[in-house]
């Protein structure tokens, strides 16, 4: 218990120490330490203070609770929500602790947990503000969330796709077809692994990650929710509207349930490193091409187009090699119950 | 780490940024003695047109902060996928000293350029406004700007950019930059690229005092991009450089001949990699049920 709590506190700090590092930088230099999100966010809760839609400022795409829940932001201090953000994030690692406990040793919890508490990147995306805390809680809530048609170029095997097909009939039907994909593994998954729900939720993540089409048309939410929900449709819409979670948020969905994973994954110290090149090629071979675009105004939509479908490819075989190399758990209760028992 | 090589650059651009408002002053003199011998032929009423004489040299450069920020965060995992093509406008408006001089209402030494914004682009005024703390420019706009449209859903719009005018030699001057962002357009069967066009913008001085002729040049506008109060406003002829004051941008489009393979590719890999992966997860399914 003791190692725990000396991890959690270096977590805190080293995040508070950015935050304060963050706090120099924003106010001598133009290049902000902290995310363009996060003004996002305060700007929506200042709507909110005032009684007004969060939806009013421009790119706002989220909860509506994330804008109340700043609101603190507007008549305390903008650190608020950092600070906010910091604990959960912390508290999310505490959260990997626990539910290890119950069915690994306490050095395996603890070292897993270390993979999140210490990781620069969950570290640095805190201190700057961004909101990846919740995440698991945003998505499953909105798990049916179809994102609104963005076609600028994305890390999506689709968007090119989408982009070109843009404005034609057929775009509706091949966003429909796009979305086959992603619901039936989901479907599979959900019934394969549901005794072990952290590697459910991995899959989940990362499948809805790899396969997202991120630009979804806000006219197939009624075909999507197959009439079940008339009552929401409105909020759907509204939804379809408003929410575009980006990709780098994404990432850090999975990433943050990947320590839960790793004591059960049997892959060896090569493998795991050549994995994690292959993940990392991946998305240098995407950003090339989306730099030259970017930069020199290069038209280079159709090598974007295949670098996002390699690494569409690289995601499925590093799924295909956890699912092959992990030992679920296959007991009848999940490791997610009983939680209080450890972890008072 | 990348932050801290800024300031050097910024202050290099500073200095560029000198050396082209000097050569742009004698550009400018060379200028106002032609017109002035051409004008003096001219009649008296047409001479009165000179006050409203101005410069304005205009240009525009790929945002240099941008290429660090995308090196910064696009290896760094933390990219944000879906970057705008940007693009810093520069707007040099010199006036003559004799001008300013030549009237008490002109002592506000403040002028406003106002931007017609093409569909093609548009203006975010969020980021205009964080900036103002940086010595960004003071921009307005009247109306919601929609940031995410592609270029055929979008409307044009108008911008007001507000600045001071600093006393340089015998010239008044004034140098803004104005972050502009490129709109996704709409793909074309025969060009890789569509041209953008941002027109020359007009430029007005602020006039102090209500004792003014009913000149039409003379509009009311707002004094600030806090919009509370109005102002009086002498719109200014110009002469630009380039001829004409007209920028021009260049933007990639998608190709529709790319359609078809395109969507048969896309669709192929996306539906084999399902079949590969359920195949992986039923056969891992297979395998424990052996195990148990």
């Amino acid at each position: 218990m003791k190692t725990i709590v000396s991890t959690l506190l270096v977590g805190v700090v080293t995040r508070l120490g950015l935050m304060l590092y963050g706090l120099w930088q924003d106010s001598v230099m133009a290049v902000k330490y902290t995310d363009v999100d996060y003004y996002v966010f305060t700007d929506a809760a200042k709507f909110m203070v005032k009684g007004e839609s969060p939806y009013r400022r421009a790119t706002y795409r989220y909860t509506p609770l994330l804008a109340w829940i700043l609101q603190p932001n507007v008549w305390w201090s903008p650190i608020y929500g950092k600070i906010l953000f910091i604990l959960c994030d912390v508290f999310a690692g505490y959260l990997i602790y626990c539910i290890l406990k119950k069915n690994h040793d306490v050095n395996t919890a603890h070292l897993c947990a270390q993979t999140w508490l210490l990781n620069p990147l969950p570290i640095v995306v805190s201190s700057r503000g961004n909101a990846e805390c919740g995440i698991e809680f945003i998505q499953e809530t909105y798990l049916y969330h179809v994102t609104r048609r963005d076609t600028r170029h994305n890390f999506s095997p689709y968007f090119y796709m989408l982009y070109l097909t843009g404005d034609s009939q057929i775009s509706m039907a091949l966003g429909l077809v796009a979305f086959i994909p992603q619901v039936a593994l989901l479907l599979i998954i959900s019934f394969s692994f549901y005794k072990d729900l952290p590697f459910c939720c991995f899959l989940h993540t990362f499948i809805f990650v790899s396969f997202n089409k991120v630009c979804t048309s806000q006219k197939y939410c009624p075909m999507i929710t197959f009439g079940l929900f008339e009552k929401i449709l409105e909020d759907i819409s509204a939804y379809c509207h408003l929410i575009k979670l980006r990709f780098d948020q994404y990432f850090l969905w999975y990433l943050c349930i990947l320590p839960l994973i790793i004591p059960r994954l049997y892959i060896s110290l090569k493998e795991a490193c050549f994995l994690i090149l292959l993940w990392f090629g991946g998305q240098s071979m995407w950003l090339l091409p989306a730099y030259y675009l970017e930069f020199n105004g290069q038209n280079t939509f159709i090598l974007i187009w295949m670098a996002g479908l390699m690494f569409l490819g690289i995601n499925v075989w590093i799924l295909h090699r956890f699912i092959h190399s992990y030992q679920p758990i296959m007991e009848s209760r999940t490791a997610l119950l009983n939680i209080k028992e450890k972890c008072p | 780490m990348l932050e801290f090589s800024m300031a050097p650059i910024i202050a290099a651009h500073n200095v560029a940024n000198s050396i082209r408002i000097l050569g742009l002053t004698a550009l400018f003199i060379l200028t106002l003695m032609w017109d002035t011998a051409v004008m003096s032929r001219k009649s008296d009423s047409l001479n009165s047109e000179l006050y409203k004489q101005c410069f304005v040299k205009r240009t525009s450069v790929k945002v240099g902060f941008h290429r660090a920020f995308f090196l910064l965060h696009g290896v760094g995992v933390l990219a944000r996928m879906a970057f705008s093509d940007t693009r810093d406008v520069t707007t040099i408006v010199i006036l003559p000293e004799d001008l300013l001089k030549s009237s008490s209402e002109f002592n506000e030494k403040t002028v406003f350029i106002k931007e017609h914004i093409p569909p093609g682009m548009y203006v975010d005024l969020y980021q205009t406004k964080s900036a103002e703390d940086f010595g960004g420019p003071e921009v307005y706009s009247e109306n919601d700007i929609d940031m995410e449209k592609p270029e055929h859903l979008s409307s044009p719009h108008n911008v007001q950019v507000f600045a001071r005018l600093e006393k340089q030699g015998p010239y008044y001057h004034s140098s803004v930059t104005l972050p502009i962002h490129l709109r996704y357009h709409k793909p074309s069967a025969e060009n890789s690229h569509e041209q953008i066009h941002l027109e020359a913008p007009e430029i007005y001085l602020m006039v102090s005092g209500d004792s003014l002729s009913d000149d039409q040049d003379y509009i009311s506008g707002v004094c600030d991009s806090s919009a509370e109060k109005l102002c009086k406003w002498l719109k200014m002829s110009c002469i630009f450089e380039p001829e004409g004051g007209m920028l021009e941008f260049s933007v990639p489009v998608g190709q529709i001949d790319h359609v078809t393979i395109v969507a048969s590719v896309t669709l192929s890999v996306t539906i084999f990699s399902t079949i590969f992966l359920a195949h992986s997860i039923v056969t891992k399914k297979q395998k424990l049920k052996k195990q148990q």
